[in-house]
């Protein structure tokens, strides 16, 4: 049977857009969080006719391109702004509530690495099991384990060694 | 508090659980107003109920590949005038301050996927450099990847994509052999200029204004590798590349450019990418005795189709004279693998494209590669230097954005004239090596003209550009090594002439 692209759209939509919000959430600024949300069901939209079984891992596979161009374009506009002196209209806000109660352990998620992090958060934040983060990253379930385990370790030690410092809260848009 | 670091994480989360949805209507309209200019095409008689939003017209990689087999220059102006222009946005006059994006439609998955990175670091580099020195009227600049796969039917989906989700492109760089004959035409049609690392011979005499090549035809880049045999005394070559368009558009001119040169060619492979071995090949290949082979087969097929000659060759390599393409760390990681670093060393030569390696130019090139590490976290940036494409994508870049602070206009039908002029020049331009320069004697009134790292070229009636060419061998470790240079004259010499 095949089914009508919109309504194999909208059964997408509704299933998964709830969670494709949240993660964009957790990783953007509130201003531009829905927007990001709405280029990605427009990018999956034209590709409706492709979606694969692990729907969600999909979404979030595309959700993290969207996020990465965002991320280097406005980079690249904060860095032209400073040198026009234009004036800031770049939104400094962070994500939602990035200033938890236990900000020693956010810290020490700073001190990892871009790849580190976003193991740790697929599983911590996102609630994916190892086999859909592995597809939302594109590599096979055993080596997302083998780097979820190494990220892991580097993130007790890197808590071992915070716990020992002041904690402070880290402006989390700059180290996701 | 729980020892277990991954506990601790999740109490930090921000959102707990999904969030409620958007309202559905926020994306329907988005996706409207993306497909408006197809929509407005569709028929009225539909009897599709009325909504906000309808699925395009999709143009399915299927159809299109068929229409694809064997595109000659006329088909690509046929096809031209059959996809018609897609939501035209180039053409537009962006906000002063608003982003402008360069998208980089290549391959960055598949079998050249090492492309796509390559230009991805130009265009990083280049914008980065731009930026920094205040931008193009008021803009700054940001690059965007448009995966092709190294398909011309996936390409024309992904640059549709591409126009939908681009409200602010400037123009396009990358367009390799892989996709070229499928989205140059849209490019055109919709007056986004493009500067392409095509050689393809559709375009050598086709009237694209929008349309720039930074590289030379592959017809002269396959005399290019002739030129090296002869200079090497060979007679007997054998022909060995990959069945993807790109691979398979040096055949035809390296076929007439070898008898031209009064040498034989004794055999021709075809070499399949998705086969897992090539003995048959490799065994007529060794049987006709060649004393040099000219290859292009990308992935893994050039390392196996390599281990498979040397075997059946008794241990002995044959030598091997490789495209441009060939100059990759990726290419030299699995050849060497296959038959031993030194080995390769010893028997290989590839023709490449003319960069400078010294000079303000390439120090300027240089800063900017690395001003702009990163923001692309791609490989290792020392061998962008040396690369081609990423040399000259560079060049294409700053021509565009020097061109649009001379026309004065970001808006494309403006300044795409004024790319020709920069890069030949007028009588009594002033030579600048950068965008930093080049910006500064426009804001004075001097005409310029721009020789960047991939040296002086000139554009002719078509677009293509005249540049010269370098010999490249690699050490055994796997640094490229420029071992001589081919200028225009000497393949002139050869009677192999480098111009349509």
């Amino acid at each position: 049977m095949v089914l009508d692209p919109r309504i194999r759209f909208e059964e997408l939509y509704r299933a998964h857009c709830g969670a494709v919000r949240a993660f964009v959430h957790r990783r953007a600024p509130a201003s531009i969080a829905d927007d990001v949300v709405a280029d990605v069901f427009v990018h999956a939209w034209r590709r409706v006719d492709q979606v694969p079984s692990d729907e969600l891992s999909w979404l979030l596979g595309i959700t993290r391109g969207i996020l990465a161009n965002r991320r280097r374009a406005e980079a690249r506009r904060t860095a032209l702004q400073e040198r026009l002196q234009i004036g800031a209209v770049v939104s400094q806000e962070a994500p939602l509530d990035e200033c938890g109660g236990d900000s020693v352990v956010m810290d020490a998620l700073a001190t990892l690495s871009d790849s580190d992090r976003e193991l740790l958060l697929l599983v911590a934040w996102d609630g994916l099991d190892r086999a859909q983060a592995a597809r939302v990253l594109g590599i096979t379930t055993s080596s997302f384990a083998v780097r979820l385990h190494r990220a892991r370790r580097r993130l007790a030690r890197a808590l071992e060694m915070a716990e020992g410092n002041p904690p402070t809260c880290p402006p989390l848009l700059e180290t996701l | 508090m729980s020892q277990d670091p991954l506990d601790r994480l999740r109490r930090q989360n921000p959102v707990q659980g999904p969030m409620a949805e958007l309202p559905i209507d926020t994306v329907l309209n988005r996706i409207a107003e993306s497909e408006g200019s197809e929509e407005r095409g569709r028929s009225a008689s539909s009897n599709e109920p009325a909504r906000a939003w309808r699925p395009f017209v999709r143009i399915t990689p299927g159809r299109l590949a068929g229409s694809l087999t064997g595109l000659a220059a006329a088909a690509v102006v046929a096809l031209s005038a059959t996809l018609g222009t897609v939501a035209s946005v180039a053409d537009q006059t962006p906000a002063r301050g608003a982003m402008l994006t360069i998208a980089e439609v290549a391959p960055f998955t598949g079998t050249d996927g090492a492309l796509g990175a390559e230009y991805q670091v130009a265009c990083e580099g280049a914008a980065t450099a731009i930026d920094q020195a205040g931008g193009v009227l008021g803009h700054a600049l940001n690059c965007k990847a448009v995966d092709t796969r190294g398909d011309p039917a996936d390409a024309v989906e992904s640059v549709r994509e591409m126009y939908a989700g681009t409200p602010d492109l400037a123009f396009v760089i990358g367009c390799t052999s892989d996709e070229a004959d499928s989205v140059v035409p849209l490019f055109n049609a919709n007056r986004t200029v493009s500067f392409c690392m095509t050689g393809q011979s559709e375009f050598d005499h086709l009237k694209l204004p929008y349309f720039y090549r930074l590289v030379p035809p592959d017809r002269t880049e396959s005399y290019a590798m002739t030129a090296i045999a002869q200079n090497h005394h060979y007679t007997r070559v054998a022909l060995a590349f990959g069945n993807d368009t790109g691979s398979q558009t040096f055949v035809g001119p390296a076929v007439a450019a070898i008898q031209d040169a009064g040498m034989k060619v004794v055999d021709n492979e075809l070499l399949d990418l998705s086969a897992t071995n090539f003995l048959p090949e490799a065994e007529s290949l060794v049987a006709s005795k060649p004393q040099v082979i000219l290859t292009e087969a990308l992935g893994h097929t050039e390392a196996t189709f390599l281990r498979e000659v040397k075997q059946l060759n008794g241990g002995k390599m044959i030598p091997v004279i490789g495209t441009a393409a060939t100059v990759l760390p990726n290419w030299f990681k699995s050849a060497s693998a296959a038959i031993g670093s030194r080995v390769l060393a010893g028997n290989y030569l590839a023709d490449n494209f003319y960069t400078q390696t010294r000079g303000p130019a390439f120090r300027a090139f240089k800063t900017a590669l690395y001003d702009a590490r990163k923001l692309t976290k791609i490989g290792d940036f020392s061998t962008y230097l040396t690369a081609p494409g990423a040399v000259h994508l560079y060049d294409g870049i700053n021509l565009a954005a020097l061109a649009m602070l001379e026309a004065r206009s970001v808006k494309s039908s403006v300044w795409a004239p004024y790319v020709k002029r920069i890069c030949n020049g007028v009588p009594g331009s002033k030579l600048v090596t950068s965008f930093a320069q080049g910006a500064a004697a426009i804001k004075h009134g001097t005409p310029i003209r721009y020789v960047g790292p991939g040296g002086a070229e000139s554009f002719d009636a078509y677009h293509n550009a005249a540049a010269a060419f370098q010999v490249d061998s690699y050490t055994a470790t796997g640094s490229v090594k420029v071992v001589g240079t081919l200028p225009a004259r000497e393949m002139r010499w050869l009677g192999l002439t480098a111009t349509g």
